[in-house]
């Protein structure tokens, strides 16, 4: 234990544990943080090989799909929307947990945001690329999306339709990237500079010279800079709320039962978060310990995480007791049948059990700081979340679609090798895109933790 | 008449950065920088900066991306192409909202960046400042002063930097 962590064991369950461990030096911070860049990791190109070979699968998915159509998808009526869907909507809700981190708790001033925010915008961005694939796959002939999904003069002569959620989708998903890669791009400015700054090589400095811009420091600079993040993060706060709720109307404006909600949208929001956070912490607890950024990323910030998640967790968990409560209130047989019947005792029920186990009572264990700062359980937890909020989705769209109003229009719906292939496929790419970018980008906001050191100990009366 | 040329120092601390800054001020330069790994507190009013014009940007771009969505969703469904969903009211729509909000923020957020880049005359792959060695230490753990001189003042404003108690005093060499 170091002495900074005993003292703060000695001072009571009130006090609050450091932000920053030790006292390190603007220089120490950066050798530090930047380590991983310089220095990588031995088993980094044994990681990368895996998760190139799970890439490949992906590159088969998309070529058979490509090659033989959509048909080689598990969906079919009644089940439309199968595998493809449930994956955007998971992979898209994980990326908002990057933008709350960024955005919201910039502007809330939450300090302890600082040294996981990077990390947590990489997160968003790689994710939503996963998310943009499956719809894209979807349209079966992707080279024609654009055609389809944009407003583009047409020989036809005719528009998308703007009074339907699935084109609003197009312009949130898209905005949602740009504004994302946007920020993560501006604020990795100083950041590069610093690289290309403590750089040894000619190779580095020239590399990230180039995508440095130019960058000094400047306090001319400084000046704009600091307003266009603040506003790019004031602009992404109701962006991030804006994609999802969008993305909920896609089932909510919908006649079906299980889509036909009004609480849909802040109870995707929330699931969003919920999972987002389960997938910092999922890539965060072994990250830290390999890069050794224990430093930085304290015990405390995994705490806090978990909190947000047993936070979004019970807004959740409110989530379904409304919908549960309106299916009964609500009278309408179809809706009581599925709610009652099809979800808990019909062919997926399995899967709507651990959708209760993994969203409603795996939070329940943060309550306890001993099982929240348990790092173990912490990672167990964080994966067995993001399996529950799978599984919600699949309720969501299979469950609700595989029984609606006509018996005998009935079916099952089971996802092909294809189905299976694209998912893992998306995974390994997800997990190579890190991978990437742990070794080549500075996966902690240097500049913002120096800014915090001084910060923290300003405060603390300036003792060295 | 010649260049303006840059004398470039190191400061040990934010408060003799300031004071050497107000120091050359009340001597007549006033084309001064400072250089450090984060944003410096207070640095705006001893610069004498006017307001950043980014909001500014920000704003035109976003309002003109809201009336973007605006005219592209009536133009589109309710003239070029009329569809009538349901019977409902086609001008104003409730449905336009979603599409005008985000246009709004896709502008504003380009317009952020594309405005920081012309701000900065960004990309700027070389600059006369990177030619002094130490000066790499700006982005990492130092504050570093530049201000632009006459070329005969260049001593005399060296010297008075040193008695400041700047190190690393260095005149930048003449762009190349």
């Amino acid at each position: 234990m170091t002495p900074e962590a005993a003292a703060a064991a000695t001072k009571g369950p009130l006090a609050e544990a450091p932000l920053i461990l030790g006292h390190p030096t603007d220089r120490q911070l950066n050798d530090e943080l930047l380590a991983p860049i310089f220095d990588p990791n031995a088993n980094w190109k044994k990681a990368v090989g895996v998760a190139a070979a799970g890439t490949g699968l992906l590159a088969v998915g998309v070529v058979v799909t490509i090659a033989r159509g959509i048909g080689m998808w598990g969906n079919n009526i009644p089940v439309g929307w199968g595998y493809g869907i449930i994956n955007f909507v998971w992979w898209i809700g994980i990326g908002h947990a990057g933008t709350l981190i960024s955005a919201i708790l910039l502007l809330f001033q939450q300090k302890w945001r600082t040294s996981i925010n990077r990390f947590a915008e990489a997160m968003t961005i790689f994710a939503v690329m996963q998310a943009g694939l499956f719809p894209l796959i979807h349209t079966g002939r992707p080279w024609f999306a654009i055609y389809w999904l944009f407003p583009y003069p047409n020989t036809m002569g005719i528009w998308p339709n703007f009074k339907s959620p699935l084109i609003w989708d197009v312009f949130a998903v898209s905005t949602y990237f740009t504004i994302s890669l946007l920020f993560w791009f501006v604020g990795l400015v100083p950041d590069l500079a610093a690289l290309r700054d403590s750089a040894k090589s000619k190779v580095h400095r020239i590399a990230y010279g180039i995508f440095a811009l130019g960058w000094k420091g400047s306090s001319r600079h400084w000046q704009h800079y600091r307003i266009g993040y603040l506003i790019l993060a004031a602009l992404s706060t109701p962006l991030v709320l804006s994609v999802h709720s969008i993305v909920s109307f896609d089932f909510a404006v919908a006649q079906l039962p299980g889509w036909h909600t009004t609480i849909f949208p802040p109870y995707f929001v929330a699931g969003a978060v919920f999972s987002g956070f389960a997938m910092v912490l999922t890539l965060m607890i072994p990250a830290r310990a390999v890069l050794h950024f224990e430093k930085v990323v304290t015990v405390r910030h995994l705490e806090n995480m978990a909190k947000v998640m047993l936070v979004t967790g019970l807004i959740v968990s409110y989530g379904y007791g409304m919908e549960n409560f309106m299916a009964w209130y609500g009278g309408s047989a179809y809706e009581a049948f599925l709610f009652f019947r099809t979800r808990t005792t019909g062919p997926y029920a399995p899967i709507y059990w651990t959708l209760i186990f993994c969203n409603v009572l795996v939070p329940q264990t943060f309550w306890f700081k001993k099982l929240r700062t348990n790092l173990a359980w912490l990672w167990i937890a964080s994966i067995l979340v993001n399996v529950g909020m799978w599984s919600e989705r699949f309720v969501i769209i299979v469950v609700s679609l595989h029984r609606d109003f006509l018996p005998s229009s009935w079916g099952i719906y089971a996802p092909t090798w294809v189905d299976w292939s694209i998912y893992v496929g998306t995974l390994s790419f997800f997990s190579l895109l890190f991978l990437l970018f742990l070794r080549f980008v500075p996966s902690v906001a240097v500049a913002e933790v120096k800014e915090l050191n001084h910060e923290l100990h300003h405060q603390a009366g300036g003792h060295a | 008449m010649r260049e303006p040329r840059v004398v470039l120092c190191q400061v040990a601390s934010v408060e003799k950065l300031y004071d050497a800054a107000r120091t050359l001020q009340a001597a007549g330069f006033t084309a001064l920088d400072f250089y450090s790994p984060y944003p410096l507190p207070g640095s705006d009013e001893v610069l004498k900066l006017r307001r950043s014009p980014v909001p500014a940007i920000a704003a035109v771009a976003g309002f003109t991306g809201v009336a973007l969505a605006v005219l592209m969703q009536w133009w589109m469904n309710d003239v070029d192409y009329a569809l009538n969903v349901g019977n409902r009211s086609a001008v104003p729509s409730p449905t336009w909202v979603p599409i005008m909000f985000e246009l709004g923020v896709l502008l504003a957020g380009i317009a952020i960046f594309l405005g920081l880049l012309a701000l900065f005359r960004f990309p700027q792959p070389y600059d006369p400042l990177f030619e002094v060695d130490a000066f790499r230490s700006a982005t990492v753990d130092a504050l570093w002063l530049s201000v632009k001189v006459e070329a005969g003042e260049v001593e005399r404003v060296s010297s008075e930097l040193r008695q400041l108690g700047a190190s690393e005093v260095q005149l930048v060499p003449e762009g190349a």
